[in-house]
């Protein structure tokens, strides 16, 4: 078994490969990285901390049932565990017709903490650059845009959903989520 | 399927990424996607929008004993009692080791060794084809040009798709100043110094436009494109200030 120290050196898909072995300090260690980004996505999401706190154990009681899954060609680590946790939040929040009546969703505003504090500098760094890099991109967007853009990842919101939440007309919400999205293409993943 | 009902389904890709499109509009764009490099293209790019907006997600922190619930909850059986045993791996035989094969079968020397001489013969001129076709440029890959701004419209973006046969393509832009109603864009397909028009558009409210090119020969046949505005209708050639343009 590898110790603390060394556990903390390894990149994601190292500690993939020995959680598909069964090694319970790597996923310890996982969970170390990501418990709050997980959870964070779930609460925002289902709005109730017990339901976020069994979702997030449901991800990672997955990552170790299912680790043997994992394709790192088809996406990193974090992405395969943000996906299944908004996934299996919007689920959730179907399934229990939960619509809290003040839970409302929204985006960050100040650029966050490092996600793990006792991860090496140098990707802690990293970690908090690209969440600066995400939120101003976001905070860029005119209010309605951040606006349907949170129901619609948060919630899972359908445009005629959005339309009816908002009593906007159907092309409106259409041109929000689509202009936004262009918006964040532009500053975040085109060259 | 024609040319508006493939603008519209571009103009639908952005919240198919993000899974919010009504019930209607999910299946036609998943109809649509297997037969479309160009909006595939697009919807790998706003997919990889989707993944990194969790980064933008408030930060919330769950109970400290949710760790303790974890490592107790899981199946704590070794690998090797629990995991599936791995897809045994069948390796395809190599080209020399067929070729090694083939000639090892020769030299063993039975009565019919011109029959063996010929089927190895053959088995060689098949393997150095399937190599060449294994090794020769993709016939599938497409081209995407990125167009580059100008001072007139320092925020505007295009792209164009050139099709893997090179015959055809699509136009995408966004962040165009809207235009009055006498005018418009127009987009110029541009070689050996003659401009060819490939079409005349408008953009909506946020200057966004997907829109197929039009264009009588090959768009592999232009090295070089540019936008302008026009009169409304468009123009035989270039009159106005270029707003976007590639290789100019």
């Amino acid at each position: 078994m590898q110790t603390t120290a060394k556990m903390q050196q390894l990149k994601d898909p190292a500690l993939i490969e020995l959680i598909t072995q069964k090694d319970e300090a790597a996923l310890g260690e996982l969970y170390d990285r990501y418990h709050r980004l997980v959870y964070s996505i779930a609460i925002n999401v289902v709005g109730m901390p017990e339901d976020a706190e069994e979702i997030t154990l449901d991800v990672f009681s997955r990552v170790w049932d299912k680790a043997h899954t994992y394709r790192s060609e088809r996406a990193g680590v974090s992405t395969w565990l943000t996906r299944m946790t908004r996934n299996r939040s919007i689920d959730v929040l179907r399934r229990e017709n939960v619509r809290p009546m003040k839970h409302s969703v929204g985006w960050a505003n100040a650029p966050r903490e490092p996600v793990d504090e006792s991860a090496s500098p140098e990707s802690a760094t990293h970690i908090a650059m690209q969440i600066t890099l995400v939120r101003e991109a976001i905070a860029s967007l005119p209010e309605k845009q951040q606006e349907v853009l949170a129901l619609a990842y948060f919630k899972g919101y359908s445009h005629s959903e959005i339309a009816q939440e908002l009593e906007l007309p159907l092309g409106t919400a259409k041109a929000r989520i689509r202009s936004g999205m262009q918006k964040l293409r532009a500053l975040l993943v085109d060259e | 399927m024609s040319e508006v009902e493939h603008e519209e389904i571009l103009a639908l890709i952005a919240a198919y990424a993000l899974n919010s499109l009504d019930p209607d509009d999910t299946e036609l764009v998943d109809r649509h996607l297997p037969a479309c490099e160009i909006c595939r293209a697009e919807l790998d790019a706003y997919e990889a929008v989707v993944d990194v907006l969790p980064l933008g997600t408030p930060d919330a922190q769950p109970s400290s004993a949710l760790k303790g619930r974890l490592m107790a909850n899981i199946d704590h059986e070794p690998a090797s009692e629990s995991v599936a045993p791995p897809i045994p791996v069948v390796q395809e035989p190599r080209f020399g080791q067929r070729i090694s094969e083939a000639l090892e079968s020769f030299f063993r020397g039975p009565r019919w060794r011109p029959v063996a001489v010929l089927i190895v013969i053959g088995l060689v001129v098949s393997n150095v084809i399937l190599w060449q076709q294994l090794t020769a440029p993709d016939p599938n890959a497409w081209r995407r040009v990125r167009l580059t701004a100008t001072e007139i419209a320092p925020e505007a973006r295009g792209i164009i798709y050139i099709s893997a046969d090179g015959l055809n393509g699509t136009l995408i832009v966004d962040g165009l100043p809207q235009l009055g109603s006498k005018e418009q864009y127009q987009l110029w397909l541009i070689e050996d110094g003659e401009r060819i028009s490939g079409g005349v558009f408008s953009v909506d409210n946020d200057g966004y436009r997907g829109k197929q090119i039009e264009s009588a020969d090959p768009l592999q046949n232009y090295g070089a494109f540019g936008i302008t505005i026009e009169p409304a209708g468009g123009s035989p050639g270039p009159t106005g200030e270029r707003v976007l343009g590639y290789n100019l």
